[in-house]
């Protein structure tokens, strides 16, 4: 009986891992040029190659090294870009806030290793798949793992090439469009209703319209007043 | 302060951000307007981040990708009618190459 119990837990972790690479490859494919992009900056730059290396996997997000890498570079005091980075990440405090609704049962333990591995499409590929199916905890602690472990292997593998060989590093190359293609394909697949739709459109339209703010803001400010425009949508809806 | 110092700390005030909503966001102690607007956190951020690479890649309308926007428009399509992620690519990357070509 126990022997049972344990080959199917096995059977349920083997299958959240699984389909939770399979899921997640087609946009970590589109993160490789960015990937190879951003490592050969770090490469070119004055920031020591390890200390680099190590910001890949603890950051998860290109546009936090890019901008630690250039106010390093320029001089700026080390408080000012801790501030500035942490003011760029912000978006994860909705992304991580939004996925505690779907771990509601997880342990702390669990909670924080999860928090370690967050990043755009670790995020976007769990709430895309979670939002509209039920599944087990385990499976769902399992398919995050995989999901979360391949994106932050190729991210840092990726990186650590092109830190490395960053003067053979190809550019130009039209490989740059595939994260906005990626990005595009997946906003298809979560837009199925109205709250959905009026989220997307609302925060394309606060970025066109906020574009000029600095250290990302606008990325933060369009999905906060997205997501509440999408409540607000889908509570009309709802009521009509 | 060095670089070492400087990605530490970052690191960890990282963690924070991400960790404390997570913890808090599942303790079921919120407003129900806020709970119901996490749910669209997803399609939101999706929303700003195809348009901040699209329309604003250099922080203003005025540098926007127009071969880009194309293949984004052509990769959404796809994927609306198929269902399936990998015809993003197989639509998107013609049309960025096309739209390229032609528009410059």
């Amino acid at each position: 009986m126990t022997c049972t119990a344990t080959t199917l837990n096995t059977q349920t972790t083997r299958r959240g891992a699984l389909e939770g690479a399979r899921d997640i490859a087609p946009i970590v494919v589109a993160a490789v040029p960015v990937a190879l992009g951003i490592g050969a900056v770090i490469g070119a730059s004055e920031i020591p190659l390890a200390a680099g290396l190590a910001s890949a996997p603890l950051f998860l997000g290109g546009a936090q090294q890019l901008v630690m890498v250039e106010l390093l570079d320029a001089g700026v005091a080390g408080p000012v870009v801790i501030a500035t980075v942490l003011l760029v990440g912000a978006r994860m405090v909705f992304y991580a806030a939004s996925l505690g609704q779907l771990f509601v049962d997880s342990t702390l333990r669990h909670k924080v290793l999860m928090s370690s591995a967050l990043a755009d499409d670790v995020y976007l590929v769990n709430t895309g798949r979670f939002s509209t199916e039920e599944e087990t905890l385990q499976f769902r602690h399992a398919y995050y793992a995989g999901a979360a472990s391949l994106s932050v292997a190729t991210w840092t593998t990726c990186q650590a090439l092109a830190m490395v060989f960053h003067e053979v590093v190809p550019r130009g190359s039209g490989l740059e469009a595939a994260a906005p293609i990626a990005f595009a394909g997946l906003l298809a697949l979560f837009v199925g209703d109205a709250g959905s739709r009026v989220a997307a459109g609302v925060s394309g339209f606060v970025v066109a319209i906020a574009a000029g703010l600095p250290f990302g803001l606008a990325t933060l400010v369009a999905t906060a007043i997205g997501a509440l425009a999408g409540a607000s949508a889908q509570t009309k809806d709802s009521k009509r | 302060m060095n670089a070492y110092v400087v990605v530490a700390s970052t690191a960890l005030g990282l963690l924070l951000v991400r960790a404390l909503p997570l913890v808090a966001g599942s303790t079921g102690s919120m407003p129900p307007w806020l709970r119901s607007s996490l749910g669209f956190v997803g399609p939101a951020a999706l929303g700003a981040i195809v348009a901040t690479m699209t329309l604003a890649p250099a922080g203003s309308l005025a540098n926007a990708n127009v071969p880009l926007c194309c293949a984004a428009i052509g990769a959404f399509l796809a994927v609306r009618r198929s269902g399936r992620i990998l015809h993003a690519y197989v639509a998107g990357f013609p049309i960025y190459w096309l739209a390229l070509t032609t528009l410059g």
